[in-house]
């Protein structure tokens, strides 16, 4: 009883500061010290589209240097051991092209009716926006991380692809002579290598086998699927 | 796993396994395909999974060790957990340094390397074939145009410049192996074309529009970059000189005697006076010399004495014989040299290091050591896909990058030389 009490007061409390401007349905201005009218503030307003932050932290003298956490420190590393660490980048658009066309995953292989194929799918004009690509109209470089929607991307664009790769008629610009899918029906370790862009090693090729024998039908495609969004999660 | 999957149906796209079981399938090949196995310290079950700063054994594999004493013994001791994986550094020097993966013949060059030793010469032989591929001119365009986050969207418009002439011609300062410097001081050939088909660079004068014919000085004078960044007072401009080539964002120096002023403190390294205000000009249109909310000054005894050489280019970039730039006051009057500086107040580019124009100032940022060290940086960024040194914080303690830095400046600032470095470097091919 005494715990709601205490929370319906702390509610109250939180409600009767935010209304601080009575009835006021206006923002605060952000200004200086008194919004757009003040003459000393300093946000636009219809008259001037002088704007500045004023955020004190903003241009405070050494802002850009925030001391790491010595929590943090023990976590993830000090600046300098993070500097030297490898972190994840996204794969660039271009880089997913390139995977698609030298990897052999142009739509060559059997999908259902009307599916797109990961080529087409990575073609569409709506795939570089959620792929984090470039906008230099607008100032925007190309995403250096992942979005979550560019790994959805991703991966549906590996999805449809896999039908490619499982295709009889598969061939690889990249791997010359290779097959991911042997005569036994199982993986090839040097099939999994081009799709990975690095060395396969067996518990890849040991996993991607068990989703075949788990899935005769789709286990191969799902093993590709997952191989391709997997490898190619970081740059 | 197995229960989750569904029945295949042929009128299904991609339905015919749920996303649980794609999902615990991504998980467990994600282990895997970040690990590798035998001597890799990320193989599954092995050992350099132990999160960095747990104090690993030194052989990764958790065992029990001394703590570490100092600072530098525990990054030594983090450090030296990481193993070398060249097949991994090739992957990803493959998808930097010309956006594919490696070829299959490739990566078995690396795998038939008998011992580490083996694997690091065919590493870096690949290493020195990719930077030398026509490919690597491509990556180097891109990565110029995410830096300079400026590129051509289409066809170029009648009457503009292109905006890809910026990141085309830091691409073939770095292709050509010429100095770095060229980026800021180069009085001609600054807006070249590329030919991908013969993986050429061809020098060109730039497009001077309606304009009138002005000084060359590197991509400063670019009217690509100058019509991406053109904004009230050409301060925008500045700005991406700063942020983009000195790796930081305003203040841009700061002074070692600090002094309280208004509701904060003046840190710049000029004299408060120095520029345009109420102070000295009651009539100001921007008083500069504000104290009531932030301290104005702290950036703009900076920005005010390289704005005003910005001024007459257009919105399209091109250098026009009066002001282009507005103030943002009512009626929007055009910025006059009066609204930054006071009569007498000469141009700089760093307290102690006065310009006069346009070329002056591209010799003086070339001739800055920070410069320097923020190219370095930002190629060290790109090779360990640590973001942008200003918009994502991810800078660089200058201890890790400060040999490179050395050699890129007795390398003729070379800055092919670096990335090669870079990606033969310990930090790149170890994991």
């Amino acid at each position: 009883m005494k715990r709601i009490a205490l929370t319906l007061i702390g509610v109250a409390a939180i409600a009767l500061g935010a209304c601080t401007n009575g009835t006021s349905d206006q923002l605060n201005g952000g200004g200086g010290t008194g919004g757009a009218g003040d003459p000393n503030g300093t946000a636009g307003n219809e008259n001037t589209t002088y704007d500045h932050s004023n955020d004190p932290g903003g241009a405070a003298p050494g802002a850009d240097f925030q001391p790491a956490e010595p929590a943090q420190v023990r976590l993830v590393g000090s600046p300098e051991v993070t500097s030297r660490l490898h972190s994840c980048g996204k794969m660039s658009v271009a880089s997913i092209g390139s995977i698609l066309t030298t990897r052999g995953l142009t739509g060559g292989g059997a999908k259902p009716m009307g599916a797109l194929s990961g080529q087409q799918i990575y073609m569409a004009n709506s795939a570089a926006p959620a792929l984090g690509g470039a906008n230099y109209n607008g100032r925007v470089p190309e995403a250096p991380f992942a979005s979550t929607s560019a790994m959805a991307k991703m991966f549906d664009i590996f999805t449809m692809a896999s039908y490619d790769a499982v295709g009889a008629n598969w061939t690889a610009p990249a791997c010359p002579g290779t097959t991911i899918l042997g005569a036994d029906g199982k993986f090839t370790k040097d099939g999994l290598t081009c799709l990975m862009g690095k060395p396969a090693h067996d518990e890849h090729l040991a996993l991607a086998n068990d989703a075949i024998t788990k899935n005769s039908t789709d286990g191969a495609k799902i093993a590709i699927a997952a191989l391709l969004s997997a490898a190619h999660t970081c740059q | 796993m197995r229960g989750t999957l569904r029945t295949p149906s042929r009128l299904s796209v991609s339905v015919t396994w749920t996303l649980a079981a794609c999902g615990l399938m991504v998980g467990s090949l994600a282990s895997t395909a970040c690990g590798s196995s035998g001597d890799d310290p990320n193989a599954i079950g092995g050992g350099g999974t132990t999160a960095p700063g747990t104090n690993p054994g030194p052989t990764g594999t958790g065992t029990a060790a001394a703590p570490p004493a100092t600072p530098a013994e525990q990054v030594k001791q983090i450090l030296d957990a990481r193993k070398a994986d060249y097949g991994e550094a090739l992957r990803t020097a493959s998808l930097k340094l010309r956006d594919s993966l490696p070829t299959l013949a490739e990566i078995k060059t690396i795998e038939a390397g008998a011992d580490d030793a083996a694997k690091k010469v065919a590493y870096e032989k690949l290493v020195d074939d990719m930077s030398a591929s026509p490919e690597f001119s491509k990556s180097m365009i891109k990565f110029w145009k995410d830096t300079f986050r400026t590129g051509q969207v289409g066809n170029v418009q009648m009457g503009a410049a292109s905006r890809d002439t910026a990141a085309t011609f830091a691409a073939q300062i770095v292709v050509e192996g010429q100095p770095y410097s060229n980026l800021f001081t180069a009085a001609a050939n600054t807006c070249p074309t590329y030919d991908p088909m013969a993986n050429t660079f061809t020098g060109a004068a730039c497009d001077t529009g309606g304009g009138t014919a002005g000084p060359t000085a590197g991509i400063l004078t670019d009217p690509g970059i100058l019509s991406q960044y053109f904004a009230n007072m050409a301060f925008r401009r500045v700005r991406f000189i700063q942020e983009t080539f000195a790796c930081q964002k305003f203040p841009a120096e700061t002074s070692a005697t600090p002094k309280p002023l208004g509701n904060g403190t003046f840190t710049g390294a000029f004299p408060y006076e120095s520029i345009t205000g109420k102070v000295n000009k009651p009539d100001a249109l921007i008083d500069f010399q504000d104290t009531s909310a932030v301290i104005c000054a702290n950036c703009h005894v900076n920005l005010n004495r390289i704005a005003p050489m910005f001024i007459n280019y257009d919105d399209t970039g091109f250098l026009q014989a009066t002001g282009q730039v507005q103030v943002p006051v009512p009626k929007n009057p055009i910025a006059q040299r009066i609204d930054y500086l006071p009569a007498g107040e000469g141009f700089a580019w760093r307290s102690g290091k006065p310009v006069t124009d346009i070329p002056s100032l591209g010799a003086a940022i070339a001739a800055d050591p920070e410069v320097a060290r923020c190219a370095v940086n930002r190629v060290w960024n790109y090779a360990l896909s640590r973001g942008d040194i200003v918009n994502d914080l991810a800078t660089i303690p200058n201890a890790v990058t400060d040999p490179l830095v050395k050699d890129f400046g007795t390398n003729k600032q070379n800055l092919k030389e670096t990335i090669r470095a870079i990606f033969k470097s310990e930090d790149f091919v170890k994991f």
